[in-house]
């Protein structure tokens, strides 16, 4: 799928990979990042589910009942996002950032950060300072671990994971070389297939 | 020989790798974002530094994060996270200069689920040198500064020296320089709204571009500004930054969903607008940045002569009724109506 860089001596840079992506393919993979998050914040939940491909995977740490764990398969995927606009109330923004991606013309994975706030109908004080006030804050931050596959020329998620920092899924990271895609091993709690 | 889409890309792709690395204590990939004989650059206040390679993970451990922060570095706690970024320079040798925000997060609250929350700690820029080693992009040097350092203060009502994506000629359909030179745009007309450069901030619209605003208060109707050509755009500019909050606010756009034809593209992005707060009033003081507020940006840009322009600007806070009326209808990319 990639090259390890070379360093000047030839040897191959541990953790260090070029990308082998297409221009294209790479600005096309952001794009359903955006539209990832667009249409699961504002609750259209057939551009969500669309998505991802036929069977494709959601596998979320939220806690909520109706987001928790894994969601297989567009059906599922949709039920998702109206789930989370009743918890969201459309209010909600998230942002996926700091976008490592590695692939070929035909699959990719990646990992990204996620920036999490949600807009209050009545102002909040600032942390800090409370004579600053505002309608928005910081909710929470996380990880996105993909894989994407490019079907009929459209880049698709195979299987999409969001754990929340702080979580084991994301501290077993540390100390490591930095690796890119979903982490080994069972899906949180999927109980349709395998 | 101006940057390509590729340079841009593997240039992100570097301060990715960068960030992920020191967030996640891995080291030895730190030191690969950089070129030989090159290094970190620390803020003032412990004394700045500039450290050889071999040098920055233990510079940066042992020293940045606990003496600033009060947090452990490396542990996957901290994230530090590029919410915008400019980039000029030839095949060879590159600048950038991102907007960032600092967070941790508090771990598993006891009592609950899983859910975890966190802190954004603090928000501020990297400035980036850099240049293509054995064909790849790394760092000749990258230096951070606090939004409420000195460093931050300087740049106020300064022109920008970093220069728009020269996108080439229209084409029949959107390349990924095109795309990217509508990420910098959007990212230029925050920077330079945040920083009161009004002139450059004129200058990312259309001699004929348009701004309208709907924002609301608590316990106030909405309230909806109108700015057109670029008389009334420069003074909208001046206005919006009469807050009381001179140089200290960040307008960032995340998330753009761009769909265009190589000639004209309509935008969708998230505004997320912070605020410092003037640094730590007392040496535990953690938290020193916030959310100011946070919305919707619908754009239509235009390519003239290779650079993408604003030519029509729509913002809405994320608590007005045109927000509202997306919710639970299918995503369509389109400035809001007036």
């Amino acid at each position: 799928m990639t090259d390890p860089v070379s360093a000047e001596d030839g040897a191959p840079v541990e953790g260090m990979r070029a990308v082998r992506l297409a221009d294209e393919d790479l600005e096309e993979i952001h794009q359903l990042l955006a539209r990832y998050s667009q249409t699961l914040d504002f609750g259209d939940a057939d551009g969500f589910a669309s998505c991802f491909v036929e069977d494709g995977v959601l596998d979320t740490s939220a806690p909520e009942e109706g987001l928790a764990g894994a969601h297989r398969g567009r059906a599922e995927l949709r039920r998702f996002a109206t789930a989370s606009t009743k918890y969201t109330g459309g209010r909600v923004r998230q942002s996926a950032l700091n976008v490592l991606v590695e692939g070929d013309g035909a699959t990719a994975r990646g990992t990204s950060y996620v920036i999490v706030t949600r807009a209050y109908e009545e102002a909040t004080s600032a942390h800090g300072k409370p004579s600053q006030v505002t309608q928005s804050d910081w909710e929470t931050t996380g990880m996105y671990f993909d894989e994407f596959v490019k079907l009929d020329g459209r880049w698709l998620f195979l299987r999409r994971q969001f754990r929340h920092d702080g979580l084991p899924d994301v501290l077993q990271r540390a100390n490591a070389a930095v690796t890119i895609g979903p982490t080994a091993g069972p899906l949180t709690s999927d109980a349709s297939g395998p | 020989m101006a940057l390509t889409a590729r340079d841009y890309a593997e240039i992100k792709q570097a301060s990715a790798r960068f960030c992920h690395s020191i967030d996640f204590g891995d080291l030895g990939g730190l030191v690969q974002c950089f070129a030989p004989d090159e290094g970190f650059e620390t803020p003032a206040d412990p004394p700045a530094e500039s450290s050889a390679p071999g040098a920055i993970p233990e510079a940066y451990a042992s020293r940045i994060m606990p003496l600033r922060l009060g947090i452990r570095d490396g542990k996957g706690h901290t994230r530090h996270t590029p919410l915008g970024v400019m980039i000029d320079g030839d095949g060879a040798t590159a600048r950038a200069l991102w907007s960032v925000i600092l967070s941790r997060d508090l771990g598993v609250p006891a009592g609950t689920r899983r859910a975890t929350s966190s802190l954004p700690l603090g928000t501020g820029f990297y400035a980036d040198d850099l240049v293509k080693h054995a064909g790849r992009w790394v760092f000749a040097s990258r230096r951070f500064f606090w939004d409420w350092s000195a460093d931050a203060g300087k740049l106020v009502g300064k022109p920008l020296e970093i220069q728009p994506v020269d996108a080439g000629e229209i084409r029949t359909e959107m390349t990924a320089l095109d795309y990217e030179a509508i990420r910098q745009l959007l990212t230029r007309c925050g920077y330079t709204l945040g920083f009161e450069d009004y002139d450059g901030f004129a200058d990312c619209f259309t001699p004929d571009g348009y701004y309208s605003v709907a924002v609301d208060q608590e316990g106030h109707p909405e309230c909806r500004l109108r700015a057109r050509g670029r008389r009334q755009l420069w003074q909208f500019a001046v206005d919006g930054t009469e807050d009381g909050l001179h140089g200290h606010v960040r307008h960032t756009a995340l998330s753009p969903l761009i769909e265009g034809d190589g000639r004209r593209a309509l935008v969708s992005s998230y505004a997320l607008v912070t605020h410092d707060f003037g640094g730590p009033a007392h040496p535990k003081q953690r938290v020193n940045s916030g959310v100011l507020f946070t919305g919707i940006y619908r754009d239509e840009v235009v390519k003239v002569d290779g650079r993408w322009l604003l030519s029509r600007r729509t913002f809405r806070k994320d608590t007005v009724s045109d927000v509202d009326a997306l919710v639970g209808k299918p995503l369509k990319v389109e400035p809001f109506d007036d």
